[in-house]
């Protein structure tokens, strides 16, 4: 193999991750301000974070996560760092439950890791901002409004989690090796 | 299980670092960058969104007031972008008829869309630092109504969070008799709440109330709303009154920031 192609097997894996991680995170950010509000509670990140991980992707998710979730924390108003941290270890959560408790490729498990994931986001997310709120002054209110938005955010994502994620096992069937080499 | 342990310390150290570089200011280069291109590249999204609750905030006015000069309007123009465009020039010119009134050093600034967060109303501006933009001056619409206060600056964008965010604190007055002092407050079920006010003032619905120019660089008299209903419980030593804001806070498109304010006189 030529020192070129060596040289372009590292650079395109790096050039389409980092594209990846900048569309996504652009992707959530247009829908919100395209969208009208209810539309605005479906997670789209935690959505093809649980989909990546189930349809078997490695550890580098989580570093995925990370690029992902840092530009959001640019994008939000809070304190910088709040949703980095929430959003990382959620996403490292999910992959080791899926790895350890749930391994089974069912369409109701996209439902309940997502699920999952949005409580242990919401939960680390709140911790984050008491944990702020300490250092700095933020003056969040954990009104019952707050919790219900919460609570809307969660079924909202997992709900769609369970037709979308059945979709694409729709579409990677469609698209198998065989199925293409045979076809 | 340690191998774990080990990966979650090492990402902790990872963010910690990040958090760490973005306090210090290395990151802000990054930060200006990636706001610029963000918003910028998802302006369109947001004004086409603004544009179908302007629209629909039109047909609901024509079907619910029969309003004549808006009937006429909609029949002489014919297109909802042309009325779009008739509302945002009132609008401006609602602003400046009140700072020519006012002896306040202001800037215009376009709505060019909210923050990625759903839990927050924060919208985007196209102004920032380099415009002389700062954190806390207020935002406002029309002659006088605010909306909101700027949190965070970048060169040429700025952060405005709106009243009825969660973490929205404005001292207010009740234009009432007592001229009630109270705290309006975001991020309740119902929008915004006048809260801290004691149980022996007189409060009606009706009731209009206004910046007490009691929080940092708020001046006194920029008008919130219109008190909608009191809740009053016998033994609380403080009653609440829910607002109804002046402004439509779903349908922004040209705002007004305050920039220095020690000369305000209050119009009211």
């Amino acid at each position: 193999m030529s020192q070129h192609s060596k040289i372009l097997k590292k650079i395109i894996p790096a050039v389409l991750y980092t594209l990846g991680i900048l569309g996504l995170a652009f992707s959530k950010l247009m829908l919100n301000n395209l969208l009208p509000t209810v539309f605005t509670y479906i997670d789209i990140l935690m959505l093809f974070f649980v989909i990546a991980i189930m349809r078997g992707a490695d550890g580098g998710v989580v570093w995925f996560a990370f690029g992902v979730y840092l530009i959001e924390d640019i994008l939000t108003s809070q304190h910088f760092g709040i949703e980095l941290f929430a959003g990382v270890f959620t996403i490292l959560g999910i992959f080791w439950f899926f790895e350890s408790v749930f391994t089974n490729l069912s369409i109701w498990i996209a439902g309940i890791l997502t699920l999952f994931g949005m409580f242990v986001f919401r939960a680390l997310y709140c911790i984050g901002i008491l944990f702020s709120g300490l250092l700095l002054e933020n003056g969040f209110i954990f009104s019952t409004g707050l919790m219900k938005q919460f609570g809307i955010e969660m079924l909202c994502t997992a709900f769609l989690a369970i037709p979308l994620y059945a979709v694409f096992i729709k579409i990677g069937n469609m698209f198998t090796r065989e199925k293409i080499k045979y076809s | 299980m340690k191998r774990r342990y080990q990966t979650m310390i090492g990402i902790g150290i990872v963010i910690v670092l990040v958090i760490v570089l973005q306090l210090v200011g290395i990151l802000r280069p990054i930060e200006n960058m990636m706001v610029n291109v963000f918003f910028n590249g998802a302006q369109f999204a947001y004004q086409s969104e603004v544009g179908n609750n302007g629209a629909n905030s039109i047909n609901q006015r024509l079907n619910d007031t029969f309003d004549p000069e808006l009937i006429q309007a909609v029949c002489n123009i014919e297109t909802a972008e042309n009325v779009l465009i008739k509302e945002e020039n009132e609008e401006l010119r609602k602003q400046l008829d009140f700072f020519s009134k006012n002896d306040l050093i202001h800037i215009g600034a376009e709505v060019i869309g909210r923050t990625v967060d759903p839990l927050s109303t924060v919208i985007t501006i196209n102004r920032g630092k380099k415009d002389g933009v700062i954190p806390t001056n207020p935002v406002i619409v029309g002659e006088g109504v605010l909306v909101g206060t700027v949190i965070e600056t970048f060169d040429h964008m700025s952060y405005v969070r709106l009243i009825n965010d969660n973490q929205s604190r404005v001292g207010a007055t009740l234009l009432n008799k007592d001229h009630t002092i109270g705290l309006v407050e975001g991020g309740y079920d119902i929008g915004v709440q006048m809260n801290f006010i004691p149980q022996n003032e007189v409060v009606s619905p009706g009731d209009i109330v206004v910046t007490s120019g009691l929080t940092e660089n708020m001046p006194r008299g920029f008008t919130i709303g219109r008190v909608e209903f009191v809740e009053k419980q016998p033994l609380e030593p403080f009653q609440q009154a829910i607002l109804d804001p002046l402004a439509d806070l779903s349908y922004l498109t040209m705002v007004s920031v305050v920039i220095t304010t020690s000369t305000y006189v209050t119009a009211q």
